[in-house]
């Protein structure tokens, strides 16, 4: 069965447990920051990466934050988290689900931080502090086609196809084909290519040309090394090294556009 | 490994790598969408390889959560009708948090949702019969199917499992769970015993008082009824296919994770160790029954839930507290097959001796008390709370006293019950000869007796049974009576619950474990520390320090004799030579044990050892007289003293 959805290949191609996490909320125990969950001012959980706070559990939200005097807290009233998450269902999967719990958060949460509450956050100081404290787990390329400039300039519907070459992997073991409709990510997995014949499969172009024809959208396919994918996955935003990788032909893009390559440079070079 | 996540010339591939491997034995999900949308017969395929190569098959076939399918493989079309989605007591759907998608709980008691259940199970069996047809009766030779508790432990709110996992109520508040509610409370006050002195007794069980104590019983009973009959669904069915029931939990989707999931999901960091670490324990604490037969309770990491986001470290801390507190029930952990290749071979050698160890019974552990509650997945309250804090892995939670009749209930010293559980005379009757056996049963003086239940308690009470009374008051009131060698205890449950005070409990529980004589196998001086104490086949005991903190811990054990240890971890790799000690003997040690780290003793206790046989012969002589006693009333001209002849 050819999975349109194929979660596993997703986790590990772009979340892989070895790339680090990103985001200013990797800290050691003690000093990063307190996610709580409180219920008429009284804590019922909370979280903070490397601390087990369980023996908090039950105080008062005052008695947090006076404890916690040097450690900025988003506090989450429980019935506005339960509403988000019973609102977040009719997303398609756990990353718009968990994008959505993340906007809602971010303007619904109570800051504090030296031991006094800020409020709901109204002022753009505020938004920015909460900015830098709400983060899912992200990937550059799958920001890149959802949040930013090129969902204007991309295609309504569209596919790319990632073809891995590390020097363990036999060529064609490690692909993987993103398939957008309507700016959503709407399939994703390794791509079943056993209809091609054995040379075809090795031709990015013939690739690319059947998975076209296959999903009824236009799909650039972009070959690149495996070591650079895993160093590029660990950054927020690698697109320098992107762009002078497509420069240097260390990524090749089949068919080569040059829409890309200008949307690349303008990330890469550019900067925006 | 799941059947379904690959394409037919993909699946003979890896099966061939996994054969390669050494692996023998594969379990695979089978989601309810997948079977539906299975239009090229892969799971039939699937068979036939595995057949091909002799790899034995276990096949999940209850709907469960943390499936790395959508919507962890319900199909959307009963996700999309109101009428199918359970509500919990605050009219709101239950949902789970889960990966690839967070979804609603589908209600298992809506007549629709059943009459769906029911095509699945048929299009799995025609798949089954299918895959015969093609390949002959040896295709599924190893084939198993595993029935599962499917939601009905989902079946929580968040809010109330923030302290404790199964805090609180826990049940199904639909409309259509209402309506079958009623029914079934009609119907069991219709039957004879509660209808007793008159037929206006029944009422009294109705009282919107009692509608907690019944809603308990309405889920259990639920409960109980859904997994008989799916056993039954495949058990009819001619195939040669042998159907077990096993008690299957997702700490990653479980209610009492959810707050926590958010949290760490929106911070972008990696999962909360210590809750997912406390869910496993929590797992451990509870046994379900299918049909009288005690079911293996077995944890589930998937492969893209929140265990794939912790450091290799605490994966295989969480593995091996799994193997320790659940394969030593004839359960296990289930894990997805990369993520275990994924972890260092030392690591992966060293487990399987153990988990090897603990599937031939070499090491086992023994429940020293359980709990007796109306429903399994709710709160057992201040008396529950208190034994658990202080035995551990020792007490354990059940629903039924159908428990107490198999090789598990041989084992326990002391049997607390629940003030919600609502006695019949024969689970009465059942309960003291259970405790005649050299035991102790405490249960509570409340209104929810029946007539008969009632006047046999009375008559025991009063004495006709060779019954000594004592009254007593250790943080309540009760009364203590010998029953043979047993004792029976009588507890007040009113001025239970009047007191509320931790303190009532701790000297009601502490009491209990006095006359039970149960003790802790040794004390750790730092209480971060876990103790998980098995015993071994043939004498001896393996203690098991646990250390879930990310900092290591130094701690002194103490014992309560003098004591030889050994290092454990030697012997189950079979490194040690037979016969060669190099232990060290004394009551108290100095241990320091590594951050997420485990420490495998192996602990000679003589003086343990003796009192254990003490009590094990003394039960069995009890036994023996009961037997006797049981002989000299059913036997016609049967004498026990064997003077007279028979004719």
């Amino acid at each position: 069965m050819e999975l349109s959805q194929d979660w596993r290949q997703l986790q590990s191609t772009f979340f892989r447990s070895s790339f680090p996490m990103k985001g200013p909320v990797v800290a050691s125990a003690g000093t990063g920051t307190l996610y709580c969950v409180q219920d008429q001012g009284v804590l019922i959980q909370a979280f903070a990466e490397g601390d087990d706070l369980s023996d908090w559990i039950g105080a008062s939200m005052d008695e947090v934050r006076s404890q916690f005097l040097n450690r900025v807290i988003v506090e989450l009233d429980r019935k506005a988290l339960e509403a988000t998450l019973l609102s977040s269902l009719g997303e398609p999967h756990l990353e718009a689900q968990i994008a959505q719990w993340r906007q809602d958060a971010r303007d619904q949460s109570v800051l504090s931080t030296g031991g006094v509450s800020r409020g709901v956050a109204k002022t753009r100081k505020d938004f920015d502090l909460l900015d830098r404290h709400l983060v899912s787990q992200r990937h550059f390329l799958l920001d890149a086609l959802k949040d930013s400039w090129w969902t204007r300039v991309l295609p309504s519907s569209f596919g790319i196809f990632l073809r891995f070459e590390g020097a363990s992997e036999a060529p064609g073991k490690r692909d993987f084909l993103l398939v957008y409709r309507k700016g959503k990510l709407e399939q994703f997995g390794v791509p079943d290519l056993n209809f091609m014949g054995a040379d075809r499969r090795r031709e990015p172009a013939e690739v690319a040309k059947y998975l076209s024809d296959r999903c009824m959208v236009p799909v650039q396919c972009v070959l690149l090394r495996d070591e650079d994918w895993e160093r590029w996955s660990a950054e927020a935003s690698p697109w320098r090294e992107i762009a002078w990788a497509v420069q240097s032909n260390r990524v090749q893009l089949v068919p080569f556009r040059w829409s890309i390559v200008s949307m690349l440079a303008a990330r890469g070079l550019l900067g925006f | 490994m799941n059947y379904w996540e690959f394409r037919p010339t993909a699946l003979v591939e890896r099966l061939d790598d996994l054969l390669q491997k050494g692996v023998t034995e594969i379990v695979s999900f089978v989601p309810w969408q997948a079977v539906e949308a299975d239009i090229s017969h892969l799971l039939t395929r699937f068979l036939q390889a595995a057949a091909e190569r002799r790899i034995a098959v276990s096949l999940i076939v209850s709907p469960e959560v943390g499936i790395t399918f959508p919507n962890s493989g319900i199909p959307r079309d009963v996700l999309a009708k109101p009428e199918c989605l359970a509500l919990d007591a605050e009219n709101q759907p239950s949902m789970v948090v889960s990966s690839p998608s967070s979804h609603a709980l589908p209600s298992l008691l809506s007549p629709e949702f059943q009459k769906r259940y029911q095509s699945y199970l048929q299009r799995v069996d025609h798949f089954l019969v299918d895959a015969m047809k093609r390949g002959g009766p040896g295709v599924l030779e190893r084939v198993r199917l595993v029935l599962t508790g499917s939601y009905w432990k989902y079946y929580r709110s968040p809010k109330n499992s923030v302290l404790s996992a199964f805090a609180g109520p826990a049940g199904e508040f639909s409309p259509s769970a209402g309506i079958q509610f009623r029914n079934r409370v009609e119907q069991r006050f219709s039957e004879q015993e509660f209808c007793e002195p008159s037929p206006s007794s029944a009422n009294r069980w109705k009282l919107k008082s009692l509608e907690d104590v019944n809603r308990r019983w309405f889920m259990q009973q639920s409960e109980d009824q859904f997994r008989v009959r799916a056993s039954q669904f495949f058990t009819r069915k001619s195939l040669p296919i042998p159907v077990e029931q096993v008690e299957l939990f997702s700490p990653e989707a479980d209610p009492a994770y959810q707050y926590s999931r958010v949290l760490s999901h929106i911070a972008g960091a990696k999962a909360d160790f210590s809750k997912l670490s406390s869910l496993v324990d929590e797992a451990a604490l509870r046994h379900s029954q299918v049909g009288g037969i005690p079911t293996g309770p077995w944890v589930h990491w998937s492969s893209t839930g929140a265990f794939s986001s912790l450091t290799a470290q605490e994966k295989q801390f969480l593995i091996l507290k799994g193997l320790l507190l659940l394969a030593s029930q004839s359960g296990g952990v289930l894990i997805d097959i990369e993520d275990w290749y994924s972890l260092s071979e030392s690591f992966r050698r060293r487990t399987e001796s153990l988990a090897r160890s603990l599937a031939q019974g070499d090491y086992r552990l023994r429940q020293r008390a359980y709990y007796w509650n109306s429903h399994l997945w709710s709160s057992g309250g201040g008396l529950w709370n208190e034994l658990r804090s202080r035995l551990g892995s020792l007490s354990r939670m059940i629903a039924s006293e159908e428990m107490l009749r198999g090789e598990s209930g041989t084992d326990a010293d002391l049997l607390v019950v629940d003030p919600t559980v609502v006695f019949t005379r024969s689970q009465l009757v059942h309960l003291l000869a259970w405790t005649r056996g050299g035991r102790v049963t405490a249960i509570p003086r409340s209104l929810l007796y029946t007539e008969r239940a009632r006047l046999e308690l009375q008559r025991i009470i009063q004495g006709d049974l060779q019954s000594q009374r004592m009254d007593l008051h250790v943080g309540i009131p009760f009364e203590l009576h010998t029953m043979g060698e047993g004792k029976l205890v009588v507890y007040d449950s009113h001025a239970l619950e009047k007191s509320e005070s931790p303190e009532t409990y701790r000297q009601f529980i502490q009491s209990l474990m006095g006359l039970a004589a149960i003790k802790n196998p040794c004390t750790m001086t730092d209480p971060r520390l876990q103790v998980i104490g098995l015993e071994k086949r043939g004498g001896g005991r393996g203690i098991f320090i646990l250390n879930s903190q990310p900092r290591v811990l130094d701690s002194d054990v103490i014992f309560p004799n003098e004591v030889l240890i050994e290092d454990l971890g030697q012997q189950l790799q079979e490194a040690a030579v037979e016969g060669e000690s190099s232990g060290f003997s004394s009551q108290r040690f100095h241990l320091e044990i590594p951050p997420c780290g485990v420490l495998p003793l192996q602990v000679m206790d003589v003086q343990w050892e003796d009192e254990l046989e003490r009590r094990q012969a003394a039960r069995l002589a009890d036994e023996a007289r009961a037997a006797n006693d049981s002989a000299t009333f059913g036997l016609a001209g049967y004498d026990p003293s064997g003077e007279l002849p028979w004719n």
